[in-house]
């Protein structure tokens, strides 16, 4: 292999692999390991809770949104609906009074929420 | 645990198996410290960058195809975290203008080991070296990581590997 190749590494006859690959004598540590996988779960919770806060801010707005606007007039639509398969559905797109973008948006604030909380659960 | 290939215990950890990263963590840790000290990281340093390399692992665990040993992938995420530092508080000079650090060993017929050999070497041999020998760079790759023309980094690898022969003593 010449100097300037660039498929492969020149000196292998000095095995610097086999020295990088091998640890210095001493340098076994569970104090830090045991710090490495304790910032690992903490991450975890920040995570969590940051998801978990991201989706009941997302569930706050569309029911403001759904108290400003459109509780009178959903109420009897959403009562009706109920009594067919996608009620749920139907009420909350009613409901908003902006179609299926605002019915989406709860949906993920409501998905996220739930994520969160199993995450928070597990990490428990 | 224990004898679980690495690329299993990587897929168990991607499914939140925090036990399994333990495993892995355990088996890697020793040898990334010592491979950023070999790099040239003070110990405090090289703890701290192999803390943040193996937490990035996990983040990223799935990235983890499993080809070769995970400390081998974890190196080279520990490596871009030394050459950000090393790049953030040393300028690397050409080679043509860099300052000759190196001084003969000081019994010329008194043969080093590698690791002194290694930890003689100025800093921009002993980084080229390491990142290709310890964490599988290209000479390209080091390039780019180093900011440092591709000839320049070749020649540091040339001059490296030829100044740890001569400490070792095994002219070939």
């Amino acid at each position: 292999m010449t100097p300037d190749s660039d498929t492969g590494p020149e000196g292998f006859d000095l095995q610097l692999e086999a020295l990088f690959d091998s640890p210095l004598p001493g340098l076994e540590s569970p104090v830090l390991e045991g710090r490495i996988l304790a910032r690992l779960v903490q991450r975890r919770r920040v995570r969590a809770i940051v998801l978990g806060l991201g989706g009941l801010i997302g569930v706050c707005i569309a029911l403001r949104r759904f108290l400003e606007t459109g509780v009178q007039a959903s109420a009897t639509r959403a009562v009706i609906d109920m009594a067919s398969g996608n009620a749920l559905v139907r009420a909350l797109n009613g409901a908003l009074g902006s179609g299926m973008v605002g019915t989406l948006a709860v949906c993920a604030g409501l998905t996220v929420l739930g994520l969160a909380l199993v995450r928070a659960l597990e990490e428990a | 645990m224990e004898g679980v290939p690495d690329a299993i215990l990587a897929g168990r950890a991607a499914a939140g198996d925090t036990g399994a990263f333990a495993v892995l963590v355990r088996r890697s840790l020793p040898r990334l410290r010592s491979f950023l000290r070999r790099m040239g990281a003070p110990a405090d340093l090289a703890d701290d960058l192999a803390q943040d390399a193996l937490v990035i692992a996990f983040e990223r665990i799935g990235d983890y195809r499993g080809e070769g040993a995970f400390v081998a992938w974890v190196r080279r995420i520990a490596a871009r975290r030394y050459l950000r530092v090393i790049r953030s508080r040393v300028r690397l000079e050409p080679l043509d203008h860099a300052p000759e650090a190196y001084s003969p060993a000081p019994d010329i017929g008194q043969a080093l080991d590698l690791d002194s050999a290694l930890e003689r070497l100025p800093l921009a041999q002993r980084l080229c070296v390491s990142l290709q020998h310890g964490a599988g760079y290209t000479a390209s790759e080091i390039a780019l990581a180093l900011g440092l023309p591709e000839g320049t980094v070749k020649s540091h690898i040339s001059r490296g590997l030829a100044r740890l022969r001569q400490d070792l003593g095994t002219q070939r």
